[in-house]
C-alpha cells in the first residue's frame, strides 16, 4: 500500500505542477495548495481522542491542495491532504466526454482500541483474603492497541456511444487494516484462567465488481459480478495452557483429571485467535420494466457463494479435523409491482425468496490418549464412544417474504401510508442447535406526512409488529433447588466428578430469548420553520418489545431516542444552532448465570 | 457448580448537547465559527447480587479453601456500572488575505472523564491542539 500512496501522491503533484505552469493564461485550470502545521498535546488514555493519530506527536505538518481542470469535453479534478502517516487522504475524478468517467479515492486513518486488563474477572468470584478464584493474566500490560485502516476505491464508467442505452462500470476496493490489537483466550479447561496477550493485525480485503447496464426502451436491465477476498497475515498468538487441576482434590493430585480435558499443557503451546482467509463470489441480475398504464416491474436473482479457505488445514487438539473447506451458497429471488393509480394514490407488492446452505461436514476431534487413572482405558473407550460430531450449520434456512404498501394523498396538505410485511422464517437445523424452527413475523405499519400551516411539516408513523413463535433457546434456565429436586437431583446425587453436561446444561429447563412476540414502534418528526430566520426539528422515537412467551418471566425492552435542533440567524452575518438529543435504553430479562467448579 | 436465575435492568441513558456559531465578521475577507459539545453516557445493570441460597448445586470440597458458592461472587454490580462525559469546543477562523492567499487557524480541546472504571481500566484524558495553514490559490 505504500507503492499506491506513493503513487496517487506522486500523480498528484505532477498534475499540479503542470497545471500551475498553464494557470496564469489558462483560466480552465485551478490550483489550491495548503501548508501549515499543528502543535499537540495529549495526556492520559487516548479514548479522548479515538480516531486522531496526529495528537501522539507535539507537532505535525498541514500539507493540502486541489486542482481541477475543464476544458471543452474533458473535466478533471484532484485533491489530497496529508497531516501523518495515518492520517492521509486524497482523490481524483476524470471525465471524457460523457464517455469515459473516473473515480478513485484514497483514506488512511487510524483507530484506537481499548486494552482490556481483565481486572473485571474479580467480579466473579472473589473471596476475602483468598484473592479471586478465576484468575487472570495480561502478558503485555503496557501495549497500546490501535490500527490503521486504509480504503482505496476505484470506479470507472464506460458509455458505450455506439450503442445507446449500454455501459459497463467496474468497481474496485482494497482495504487494509495494520496494527496491534487483543486477543484473549481462556488457559484452563473452563474459565477460571483468561489470559491476554498482544497480536500483529494485518489483514487485506480486496474486491472486484465489474457489471454491465442495459436500456432498451421501457426495459433496463444489470448484470453484476463480485469478487472479494480477505487475507490474514495477522500473527497467530499461541498460549501454553495450565496444567489440568482437578477441583475435588489437593492442588498437584491432578493426574486423574487429565484423561478428560481436550488438551492442556502436556500439548505445549497451541493456537488461538485464528481468523481465516476466505472469498466470496456473488452473481446479480436486475430487471426493471416501465409498464403501460403507469404501472413499474422489478425482478431481480442473486446467487453467491462465501468459503473459508483454511478449514480443511488439518486439525489440532483445539479444532479437530473439518477435513474441507466451510461454504455457504445464498440464493434468493424479489420482484416488486409498483401501481401509480392516478395521482392521489400508488400501490406497492414487493415479494422474495431466499435460500441459505451451509456446508455439513463431520468433525474428527483427536483422540484423547490419557487413560483414567488406576485403570487402561481412555475417556472414550470407558464410554464407549468417540467425540467426533457431525457440524449442521445454524445458517441452513428458507425465508420468503411479501410486503404491500399503499399510499395515499388524501388532501393537498396531508399524505397516508397503510403497509403489511408478511415474513416467513424456516431453520432447517434448529433441532441440531436447540432453538425455534419456524418463525411467522407480521408487521402492520400505517404513516402521514402532514403539511397543516405554511412552514409546519409533520411526519407520523406507527408500526406494530406480532411474531409468532419468535426465536427462543429450548432448555435455557438453570433450574431452581426446587425443580432441581423435582428433576431427581440432590446433594446427594451430585458429586465432584459429575459430568457438565448431566448437572449443568442437562438439568436446564424453559426457553429464553431476547427477540420480541410484539413490537410497538412510534415515530414523530416535525419541522418548523417559525420565522424567516428561525428554523427547528424534533424528532422522537420510542419502542417497546415484549416476548411474554418465554418460561420463567417476560422479556421487556423500551427504548426512547429524541431530540431538538435550532437554527437561528438572528442577522446575516451570524448564524447560530443548538441540540439536544435523549438517548434511553432499558432492558429486562432473566438472566441465567452459570457457574463451574473447575 | 450451578447457576442463578433473576430478574436483571439494564439501563443506558446518553445526553448530547451542543451549541455552534458561525460570524462573519469581514464580509469575503474573515469568518470565525466555534462548536461546543458535551456527552454523558451512564449505563448499568441493576440488582445484579448472588446469594448462597439461591445456588442449587452448592460445593463444599474436603481439603479446600476456595470452595464454590455465589457467596463469593460480589463484585458483579460494581463492574457493570459505566459512566463517562465527554466535552470538546473547537474554534476555527478564515482570514482572506488577498484573492489568492488565505490563513485558515484551528483550536481544539476535548476532555474525557471516566467516571466509572470499566473493563478498559482508567480512562480520562485530555486533547490540547492548535493549528495553522496558508493556502495559496493559483
Amino acid at each position: 500500500m505504500k507503492i499506491t500512496t506513493t503513487i496517487v501522491m506522486s500523480v498528484f503533484i505532477v498534475l499540479g505542477l503542470a497545471c500551475s505552469a498553464f494557470a496564469e493564461d489558462a483560466k480552465p485550470y485551478d490550483i489550491e495548495i495548503s501548508v501549515g502545521g499543528s502543535m499537540n498535546d495529549l495526556d492520559g488514555a487516548g479514548r479522548v481522542a479515538e480516531y486522531e493519530s496526529t495528537v501522539d506527536k507535539n507537532a505535525n505538518w498541514i500539507l493540502g491542495g486541489k486542482v481541477s481542470y475543464t476544458l471543452d469535453k474533458v473535466a478533471f479534478d484532484a485533491y489530497g491532504e496529508y497531516l501523518d502517516g495515518d492520517d492521509q487522504a486524497y482523490g481524483a475524478n476524470l471525465d471524457l466526454d460523457r464517455i469515459l468517467m473516473f473515480e478513485t479515492d484514497y483514506l488512511r486513518f487510524f483507530h484506537r482500541l481499548d486494552h482490556d486488563n481483565l481486572d473485571h474477572l474479580l467480579a466473579s468470584l472473589k473471596r476475602s483474603g483468598q484473592g479471586a478464584t478465576v484468575y487472570h493474566t495480561d502478558f503485555n500490560a503496557s501495549d497500546n492497541y490501535g490500527i490503521t485502516r486504509s480504503e482505496w476505491k476505484n470506479q470507472a464508467k464506460l458509455n458505450v456511444p455506439m450503442v445507446p442505452g449500454l455501459s459497463f462500470t467496474f468497481n474496485h476496493r482494497f482495504e487494509e487494516r495494520k496494527g496491534m490489537d487483543q486477543a484473549r483466550t481462556m488457559s484452563k479447561c473452563s474459565s477460571c484462567h483468561v489470559v491476554g496477550m498482544s497480536k500483529d493485525i494485518s489483514e487485506t480485503t480486496n474486491e472486484w465488481n465489474p457489471s454491465v447496464n442495459y436500456r432498451i426502451g421501457p426495459i433496463s436491465m444489470n448484470y453484476d459480478f463480485m469478487y472479494r477476498s480477505f487475507n490474514s497475515g495477522s500473527d497467530v498468538p499461541e498460549n501454553l495452557y495450565m496444567e489440568a487441576q482437578n477441583p475435588g482434590k489437593p492442588p498437584g493430585a491432578n493426574l486423574d483429571f487429565i484423561a478428560r480435558l481436550q488438551y492442556d499443557y502436556d500439548d505445549g503451546y497451541l493456537p488461538y485467535s485464528r481468523t481465516p482467509d476466505s472469498e466470496k463470489w456473488s452473481h446479480k441480475i436486475k430487471m426493471k420494466a416501465d409498464l403501460p398504464a403507469n404501472n413499474t416491474l422489478n425482478l431481480g436473482y442473486v446467487y453467491s457463494e462465501a468459503t473459508n479457505n483454511n478449514s480443511d488445514d488439518g486439525g489440532s487438539a483445539l479444532y479437530g479435523d473439518a477435513g474441507k473447506e466451510l461454504s455457504v451458497d445464498y440464493w434468493a429471488i424479489n420482484g416488486g409491482w409498483r401501481w401509480k393509480i392516478n395521482k392521489e394514490m400508488a400501490f406497492t407488492l414487493k415479494g422474495k425468496y431466499q435460500d441459505m446452505d451451509a456446508s455439513e461436514v463431520g468433525v474428527d476431534v483427536r483422540d484423547i490418549e490419557a487413560v483414567i487413572a488406576g485403570t487402561e482405558q481412555t475417556y472414550a473407550e470407558f464410554l464407549g464412544e468417540d467425540f467426533d460430531f457431525r457440524r449442521h450449520s445454524a445458517y441452513d434456512e428458507d425465508e420468503y417474504s411479501l410486503d404491500a404498501k399503499f399510499a395515499w394523498k388524501i388532501l393537498k396538505e396531508l399524505k397516508l401510508k397503510l403497509g403489511y410485511g408478511l415474513e416467513y422464517l424456516d431453520r432447517e437445523n434448529a433441532e441440531y442447535h436447540h432453538v425455534t424452527d419456524d418463525t411467522t413475523t407480521h408487521k402492520f405499519s400505517i404513516g402521514s406526512k402532514w403539511r397543516p400551516v405554511m412552514g409546519l411539516r409533520v411526519t407520523a408513523d406507527y408500526a406494530f409488529t406480532y411474531v409468532d413463535d419468535p426465536y427462543v433457546f429450548h432448555n435455557a434456565i438453570c433450574p431452581s433447588w426446587e425443580e432441581a429436586q423435582a428433576l431427581g437431583f440432590d446433594p446427594g446425587t451430585y458429586s465432584t466428578n459429575s459430568w457438565y453436561s448431566k448437572y449443568v446444561y442437562g438439568v436446564r429447563t424453559m426457553d429464553r430469548s431476547n427477540q420480541p412476540e410484539t413490537v410497538h414502534d412510534i415515530r414523530l418528526k416535525t419541522h418548523w420553520m417559525a420565522a424567516s430566520n428561525i428554523n427547528t426539528n424534533v424528532h422522537m422515537h420510542y419502542k417497546i418489545s415484549e416476548n411474554g412467551d418465554v418460561g420463567g418471566s417476560d422479556w421487556e425492552q423500551n427504548m426512547f431516542n429524541g431530540g431538538l435542533n435550532v437554527m437561528y440567524t438572528p442577522i446575516t452575518k451570524l448564524a447560530i444552532n443548538f441540540g439536544y438529543n435523549y438517548f434511553y435504553d432499558k432492558y429486562e430479562a432473566m438472566f441465567c448465570s452459570a457457574f463451574y467448579n473447575g | 457448580m450451578g447457576g442463578q436465575d433473576d430478574n436483571y435492568e439494564y439501563e443506558t441513558e446518553a445526553h448530547t448537547f451542543y451549541v455552534g456559531a458561525n460570524v462573519n465578521l469581514i464580509p469575503k475577507r474573515w469568518d470565525a465559527s466555534g462548536v461546543f459539545s458535551f456527552t454523558k453516557g451512564t449505563a448499568n445493570i441493576h440488582d445484579l447480587g448472588f446469594t448462597s441460597s439461591s445456588d442449587p448445586f452448592p460445593l463444599t470440597v474436603a481439603g479446600r479453601t476456595d470452595d464454590y458458592s455465589f457467596t463469593y461472587i460480589n463484585g458483579s454490580e460494581e463492574y457493570s456500572d459505566l459512566e463517562y462525559i465527554m466535552w470538546e469546543l473547537e474554534l476555527t477562523t478564515n482570514i482572506t488575505i488577498t484573492d489568492q492567499l488565505g490563513l485558515t487557524f484551528t483550536g481544539l480541546y476535548s476532555d474525557y472523564n471516566d467516571q466509572e472504571e470499566y473493563v478498559y481500566g482508567e480512562l480520562d484524558g485530555k486533547v490540547f491542539s492548535v493549528s495553522g495553514f496558508m493556502t495559496y490559490r493559483f
